[in-house]
């Protein structure tokens, strides 16, 4: 009966931390359609995951990032469906999104990658008053897809994974 | 009131506006900076890979690092921007951007650039280029200019950095080309 009890309660934590809404997202994905009138986005799946999830994952997980400081992880992924014209999106959509979403944070593009069908652009916000990294946004164009990643906390420990989608390549910092 | 209200928030955003704008155009008046532009254009395609790093993420790393390691978070503490541009393209002829590099290298000759190192060995170009303080003791900019069939990458290194820095600045930014140098000042 314990057992049962401490499976109910772990459910309920962790489903008390995940849910299925894009609505951390929207300012983002609504600042990129009105800047960019040529195209419609349509939610194909989104997940929003909290603090607890990863306060649990840091404990089971022997990997080297502190998942404790993570505040939250977002993803959501669009259709991306063109209205005539040129769907190219650009550092400056991007930008203007990210400032639509947390206009608190300094936003700098550190990364970008182009490969044959796809391209990541890898974002760090900044609370520049704190002196503190508050956020990582990933953008990752697909054929006909869009996903966007934030994950928000305080991932100044964690600065090392924003240039996961460089790896291997010169530049990519590295903790040593 | 309202018109001078709106002037003043006008001259308040001016002024927020115009210290990034400065920092911006006091960073490409900087000796150690390098634009890449033509070389750029050459290659007649966009960067595969592209990282650029300015002065408001690596102060963060600085921070980040201080606790672990004071050595690396001295450097990179006098770091104003890394970035590193990566073409894999076999579409890329590697004669033509050989031709626009040397074009740069003789522009970074001028400008009192010193070359530390120069290979030109089975279709790869390499160069490295310095640019020494008045006095030697510093160095302003560090730029690597590499062409390979297939691979393409310029890296510029802007900053206030010590000939001791060089190969630990090599390991953090997986620079190889930087890892073995060894600089005397």
């Amino acid at each position: 009966m314990s057992r049962f009890l401490i499976l109910i309660a772990a459910l309920a934590l962790l489903s008390n931390c995940m849910s299925f809404s894009d609505r951390a997202m929207r300012p983002v994905r609504n600042s990129i359609v009105e800047q960019m009138p040529e195209i419609r986005l349509e939610k194909e799946m989104a997940v929003a995951v909290g603090g607890g999830m990863f306060d649990f994952l840091e404990i089971i997980s022997d990997s080297e990032a502190d998942l404790s400081e993570v505040d939250h992880l977002h993803v959501a992924v669009y259709q991306v469906y063109p209205q005539g014209g040129n769907t190219r999106f650009s550092d400056e959509v991007f930008q203007e999104s990210l400032r639509a979403k947390d206009a608190s944070l300094t936003w700098e593009r550190i990364v970008r990658v182009r490969e044959q069908d796809e391209q990541v652009w890898v974002y760090v916000g900044m609370d520049m008053d704190r002196q503190a990294l508050e956020a990582v946004s990933v953008f990752v164009v697909g054929k006909d897809e869009l996903v966007l990643i934030n994950m928000d906390g305080d991932l100044s420990e964690m600065i090392e994974y924003a240039f996961e989608p460089a790896r291997g390549h010169r530049g990519a910092y590295t903790s040593g | 009131m309202k018109l001078i209200k709106q002037m003043v928030v006008g001259v308040v955003a001016l002024m927020l506006v115009t210290p990034a704008w400065a920092a911006d155009n006091s960073l490409r008046d900087h000796p150690g900076y390098v634009d890449f532009s033509s070389l750029t254009s050459q290659a007649s395609s966009e960067p595969t890979v592209e990282i650029s790093l300015r002065a408001p993420i690596l102060a963060m790393m600085t921070n980040l690092i201080r606790n672990e390691d004071e050595m690396a978070a001295d450097f990179v503490s006098k770091l104003l921007r890394v970035s590193v541009n990566v073409f894999e393209s076999d579409a890329v002829d590697v004669s033509e951007i050989a031709d626009s590099m040397s074009e740069i290298a003789e522009s970074l000759d001028d400008q009192g650039w010193e070359r530390v190192v120069r290979v030109r060995e089975n279709g790869e170009h390499v160069d490295i280029y310095m640019r020494l303080s008045n006095d030697g003791e510093l160095i302003h900019g560090i730029t690597i200019m590499v062409a390979e069939p297939g691979d393409t990458v310029m890296v510029n290194i802007v900053g206030e950095i010590s000939g001791n820095d060089i190969a630990a600045l090599g390991r953090r930014f997986d620079i190889d080309e930087l890892t073995d140098l060894e600089v005397d000042q």
